[in-house]
Formats: structure tokens, C-alpha cells, sequence
């Protein structure tokens, strides 16, 4: 592999010395572009009190492509899948080079405290979020208290 | 960005590198194309690919016949449309040439349209084209200002850097590599500041930043583009042809029907998706048909002896064991599988068809022969139909072997190629005339009971009869080809004829709106 851009050991850097509220990102040791990242799930939001585990890849062409991330630790969620891929534009045709790991996992905490059923990834949860939201709110609270207790 | 098959026909030959060519090329237009300066003079505000009566413009008589003049573009030809376009609306609204183009794109190459609005509107047109300035720009590479950092790569000791007027700036690296992302993806002019900001990135600095390749695959996405844009230009559908048709007549008049032939020989219309010659079928008729034959190839099942109707939905029924209480799963209709009757009329234990009314029985079995009868009707036409598409798959087999029984009649000095050229030409009257055959028997479906009917059968039972007289022609050894020449060109020029007066029946119908078809 070829060494390791600048851009992606600024942002490293930057991320450990000034890391964001609730957020941890740290790369691995022997792959300085795979990131170990948590998020704290939002305060007054179902997954309060969570803490959810992600995985965070930089493909060689970051960051003219998108950082690969997805979820660790089940979750339920109208825009996170099965399988831990989430749904967010911005992860995909409005992502910019400008933008930064920094950035996406923001986005990524926002996207927990404000669930989008109307832009769904997961159809069946997102269908019950529609349908029926209560429910579906204490569903998710009761994933957070079963798979994402810290 | 939507397309990607539109692209690799373009090869990177055949675009200037510097885009130089693209904004002033007007000079260069009136040397080499003499009705590009007519068209020019005549009617200056009119679209750019040159008017009728050019020559080349018309194509075989069929086209013609179909009231569609049209003109083959090139590649090339696509550019100097843009560029003619560019001219124009640059030189009406005094903004640069890559400011007009921006414009264009944003409103769909609608030229009229695009100089009264920004005549109208202003600068607020330029913002919502992703112009964020209107400050002059020079679109060049130069030295980063002092305390640069590149944001894309962090790196500060580049010798180079570019900048929009946004005034982001980046490394030279890393603009190419980030434009050289978007032109993959498709991207042309609707590609913005690798800041994320709303300023577009216009063609002349894309052209500054890429390499021949890459521009070639940029132009041709602004092509697809243009083509798009125009409802009377449309993509040849053959593979790898690259070329577009324009109509030089309104493709939105219900009354005509465009079929093109591109310089491949590819046949499509202009005015609706299918990919071939559907006269005499007005496109709304044609697409019924089709459609009826996507939906009956489903119900084609019925004939056969294990399934009946069901009597209510008709969907087809197949009865499994020996239960004559059959559920249809489609309408959930319960139905007696001997007397197609109501099943709960029947008594839940015993059944006993008698038990049920006469009148009724009856009245179900009309609806069902009914149904069956449409179903025969279709079948009569759709066979008939399919029977000349298979028919044409077979005469294609014989146009193969056309060019060996030339080679035969030349080497045996029975007749020189330049004389047995009549074959090939027939062969494509033959070639007509089916493709025409067939399309009558789905416009016949569709015919309501009027007069002018009894003329359209009496033409296509004419049309059938001389294709395939002259289709037997073909079947003759090669020797007898040179005492059948005669024959051949006395049949051609008849079936000729005849596929003519039974289009012009139909068109001249179409044009007073005199054709009456079934719901
Ligand atoms: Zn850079
Ligand atoms: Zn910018
Ligand atoms: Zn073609
Ligand atoms: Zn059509
Ligand atoms: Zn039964
Ligand atoms: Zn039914
Ligand atoms: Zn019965």
C-alpha cells in the first residue's frame, strides 16, 4: 500500500487530539485507513444510552470517493439496514471531497436523533415507523438497551 | 447522471482538445457545409442542422413517404449544434460563450427561451446556473497564493493550483483526479467546486484539467445531453452507431408518423420507442399492440383442454384432482368447474348443477364465449402478425444468399454484377413491404367498423399477395435469375405501389382525423 496521504493523517490527527462530543474514531494500527468508531446515541432520542459500535473504511481514492461505514451493533432504524449499511446522502451522490470523516459521523449522530422513514433502507422498519410510531420508537429503545449497552 | 451505454461511441479523434473549436467555430461551419450558410441566411433563428431541401437530408422513399425529411448527425455535427447554439445566445446577451453554454444546459438548449429570460431576469439566472460571480474569469493554472494548503491532499508545497471564481482552491492534482470521478459518473455540466459549493466547473475548465481521453467521454455525455433535450433529435438505437437522427418536421403532430432510417440502415421512429418501421400504425396504436401482446402471451394458456376462464375475472383456471369446486385465486370467485356456475348456489355437501338456473347458466357461458370469441379475433390477427415477422426472419436467410448467386451469375457470364444488381434492391422492396404487412394486421385489430375499413383490407390483402409473389422470386435457382429480371422489376415496381397507396390511404385518414379504433 502506498503511503499514507497527508489529508487522511490531518484528519486522524485532528480527530484524536479534537475529538467531537460523543463520537471516538481511532484507526487501526496496522491499517491506518481502517477506523474503530463509536457514537453515543443522542440525548432524548431511542437510543439514549446507547453506544454504538461502527466501522469506517477510507478506499484508496478518498477523499475524492466517500468514506465505507457501517454499523457494528444492531440497530433499529428506518435508514439502517440489517446489515449495518445506512442510508444517507451524503454517503453517497452529495458526498464532496470537502467533506470529512469528522463531518459524515456527525451526520451519522444526526441521522440517529432524527430518523427519516420517508427515505428508507430498511422497508419493514421503516413501514412500521409510519405505521405505527410509537411502537416502533420503544422497538428501538429496546435494541439500544439489549445490543448497545456501553 | 442516468446514462452510460451513449458514451463509448464516441472516439476522442474527432474533439478538439482545447474546446477552442467549440466556441468559435462558426468560420469554419460556413467553409465546409454549404447548407449550414443557407440555413443561416434564410432563417436565422432557426435550429442549426440546415434546412429540407438539402439532398442528403432525404432518405429512401419510404422515410420520405412517411412525411419525414430528417438529417443523420454526426458527432461532430452534435458539436457544432451546441456551438452554433453557444454562439447565438452569447452573442444576443453579450455573456461569455461558457456563461451561454451554462445557460443552455440549465434550460434544456431551449435558445429563445434562454436569452428572454436572462434578458428578463439577469444575474439571477446566472446564480441559479451555478454562476456565483459574474466577475471576469480566466480559466487558468498558476501559482498557489503563498499560504496555500491544498485542502483535497494537504499538501502546501504544490508548484500548481486551480480556482473557480468561488475562489476555492485546490491542488492541480487533485481538481483533475476529482473531475476525472465526475466525467466517469457521468457528470458534465452539472458538475460543482470539489468544495462543495455551488459553482459549476464550465467546459473551458474542465478541457484545461483533463486529459483527450476524458473530454472525448465529457462531450459525449453534453451530446447525450443535447440529443435529450430535443424531442425531434433522437439516438440511432443500433449499437455502436454514435449517430443521432433529427426530424425537420414536428414529431409531436399526431398525424405523422416519423420513422427515421439512420445511415446504418437502422429504422426507428422519432416520436415514440419503438426501435423499427411501424407504419402504417399511428405510435399510439403500435404501443396498444404491443402491449396486447405482452398482456395475452399470459392468457394464450386458455386453449388448452385443462384450464377453463374463470367465469368472473377469466383469469385461466386449471383444475387439479377431481374437486369440481374450484377457487380462483386471483378473485377469489368460488365456481362449479362442470357448469362454470356459482359454487355456493350449489349446496355445500352435494352438489347438483341442475339446481341451478338455466337463464343463469347461459348468461355465464355468453360471458365466457365471449371472451373466448376476443380471444379468437386476437388470435386471428396476432398469428398473421407473428407468421410475417418469421417470414421476414427467413428472408433474411435469403438475402444472404443474394450476394453468392451474384458471385454464381458472374462467374458462370450469365450477368455481370453491375446487372444482377436488381437483386439486392429488390430484396429491400420485399424487406419493406413485410415489415409494412405486419404492422397492417395490428393496425387492422384496432379498426373500428367504418367505410374507409373495407379499403384498408382490400390494400393489405393487395400488399400481402404481391409480397409474397415477389418473395417466391427468391426462391428460384440461380439460373432462372436472369429470365425472371423482367418479372422481378414488373413485381417490384407494383408492390412498391401498392405498400405506397396503402400507407397514403392511411395517412390521409390521419390527417382528417377520420380513422375510428376500438377501445
Ligand atoms: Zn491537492
Ligand atoms: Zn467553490
Ligand atoms: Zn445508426
Ligand atoms: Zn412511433
Ligand atoms: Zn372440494
Ligand atoms: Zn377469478
Ligand atoms: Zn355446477
Amino acid at each position: 500500500m502506498n503511503a499514507l496521504p497527508k489529508r487522511i493523517s490531518k484528519e486522524t490527527e485532528r480527530l484524536v487530539k479534537e475529538p467531537v462530543p460523543g463520537i471516538s474514531a481511532a484507526p487501526h494500527d496496522d491499517n491506518l485507513r481502517y477506523f474503530d468508531v463509536t457514537i453515543d446515541g443522542p440525548t432524548s432520542s431511542p437510543y439514549e444510552g446507547g453506544t454504538f459500535k461502527l466501522e469506517l473504511f477510507l478506499p484508496e481514492d478518498y477523499p475524492m470517493v466517500p468514506p465505507k461505514v457501517r454499523f457494528l451493533t444492531k440497530i433499529y432504524h428506518p435508514n439502517i439496514d440489517r446489515l449495518g449499511r445506512i442510508c444517507l446522502d451524503v454517503l453517497k451522490s452529495n458526498w464532496s471531497p470537502a467533506l470529512q470523516i469528522r463531518t459524515i459521523l456527525l451526520s451519522i449522530q444526526a441521522l440517529l436523533g432524527a430518523p427519516n422513514p420517508d427515505d428508507p433502507l430498511a422497508n419493514d422498519v421503516a413501514q412500521k415507523w409510519k405505521e405505527d410510531e410509537k411502537t416502533a420508537i420503544q422497538t428501538a429503545r429496546d435494541w439500544t438497551k439489549e445490543y448497545a449497552k456501553a | 447522471m442516468t446514462d452510460t451505454d451513449e458514451s463509448s461511441q464516441f472516439d476522442e479523434e474527432s474533439y478538439p482538445s482545447d474546446g477552442s473549436l467549440d466556441y468559435d467555430s462558426e468560420d469554419q461551419d460556413m467553409e465546409d457545409s454549404q447548407f449550414w450558410e443557407e440555413d443561416e441566411e434564410m432563417e436565422p433563428s432557426s435550429d442549426n442542422f440546415g434546412a429540407m431541401s438539402h439532398s442528403e437530408a432525404i432518405q429512401v422513399d419510404h422515410t420520405a413517404l412517411a412525411a419525414s425529411s430528417q438529417r443523420v448527425l454526426e458527432p461532430e455535427d452534435l458539436l457544432k449544434g451546441q456551438a452554433a447554439d453557444v454562439a447565438r445566445v452569447s452573442e444576443l446577451t453579450a455573456l461569455e460563450p461558457w456563461r451561454a453554454e451554462l445557460l443552455l444546459w440549465k434550460d434544456d438548449w431551449k435558445v429563445d427561451h434562454v436569452i428572454t429570460k436572462y434578458l428578463e431576469q439577469g444575474e439571477k439566472v446566472l446564480r441559479e446556473a451555478g454562476m456565483l460571480s459574474d466577475d471576469p474569469v480566466e480559466f487558468v493554472i498558476s501559482k498557489p497564493r503563498p499560504d496555500f494548503m491544498c485542502f483535497l491532499c494537504c499538501d502546501e508545497d504544490k508548484a500548481t493550483s486551480f480556482k473557480l471564481a468561488c475562489g476555492h482552491e485546490c491542488c492541480t492534482e487533485c481538481y483533475s483526479h476529482y473531475l476525472r470521478g465526475k466525467i466517469q459518473e457521468n457528470g458534465s455540466l452539472d458538475i460543482t467546486c470539489p468544495m462543495n459549493c455551488k459553482e459549476i466547473v464550465p467546459k473551458p475548465a474542465v478541457m484545461l484539467l483533463t486529459d483527450k481521453k476524458l473530454q472525448a467521454k465529457y462531450q459525449s455525455t453534453l451530446c447525450t445531453r443535447y440529443v435529450r433535450a430535443h424531442n425531434d433529435m433522437k439516438w440511432c438505437p443500433a449499437p455502436d452507431c454514435g449517430k443521432a437522427v433529427k426530424a425537420n418536421i414536428s414529431v409531436t403532430d399526431e398525424s405523422v408518423i416519423p420513422i427515421a432510417e439512420c445511415n446504418c440502415h437502422q429504422q426507428f421512429c422519432l416520436a415514440c420507442n419503438i426501435d423499427e418501421d411501424h407504419l402504417p400504425c399511428p405510435c399510439k396504436v403500435a404501443a396498444r399492440w404491443l402491449e396486447k401482446l405482452r398482456d395475452e402471451s399470459e392468457t394464450m394458456t386458455w386453449m388448452s383442454v385443462n384450464t377453463k376462464p374463470c367465469p368472473k375475472c377469466t383469469n385461466p383456471i386449471e383444475k387439479n384432482g377431481g374437486c369440481n369446486h374450484i377457487n380462483c385465486t386471483q378473485c377469489g370467485n368460488h365456481f362449479c368447474w362442470v357448469c362454470l356456475g356459482d359454487w355456493a348456489k350449489h349446496g355445500s355437501s352435494n352438489y347438483q348443477c341442475n339446481m341451478y338456473s338455466p337463464e343463469q347458466a347461459e348468461e355465464d357461458q355468453k360471458s365466457v364465449n365471449a371472451k373466448r370469441e376476443q380471444l379468437d379475433r386476437y388470435m386471428f390477427f396476432y398469428t398473421r402478425y407473428n407468421n410475417h415477422r418469421d417470414s421476414a426472419k427467413l428472408d433474411e436467410k435469403t438475402y444472404k444468399n443474394i450476394t453468392k448467386t451474384m458471385e454464381t451469375l458472374q462467374k458462370e457470364g450469365k450477368m455481370t454484377w453491375l446487372e444482377s444488381r436488381f437483386l439486392p434492391s429488390s430484396f429491400e422492396i420485399l424487406r419493406q413491404s413485410r415489415q409494412t404487412l405486419l404492422w397492417t394486421y395490428a393496425f387492422a385489430f384496432f379498426l373500428d367498423a367504418q367505410p374507409e375499413r373495407e379499403i384498408f383490407l382490400k390494400n393489405q390483402e393487395d400488399l400481402e399477395l404481391h409480397t409474397e409473389g415477389l418473395s417466391e422470386l427468391f426462391e428460384y435457382k440461380w439460373d432462372r435469375i436472369p429470365g425472371a429480371k423482367v418479372n422481378f422489376l414488373d413485381k417490384c415496381s407494383y408492390l412498391k405501389s401498392r405498400r405506397q397507396k396503402l400507407v397514403e390511404h392511411v395517412m390521409k385518414g390521419m390527417e382528417e382525423r377520420n380513422w375510428k379504433f376500438l377501445n
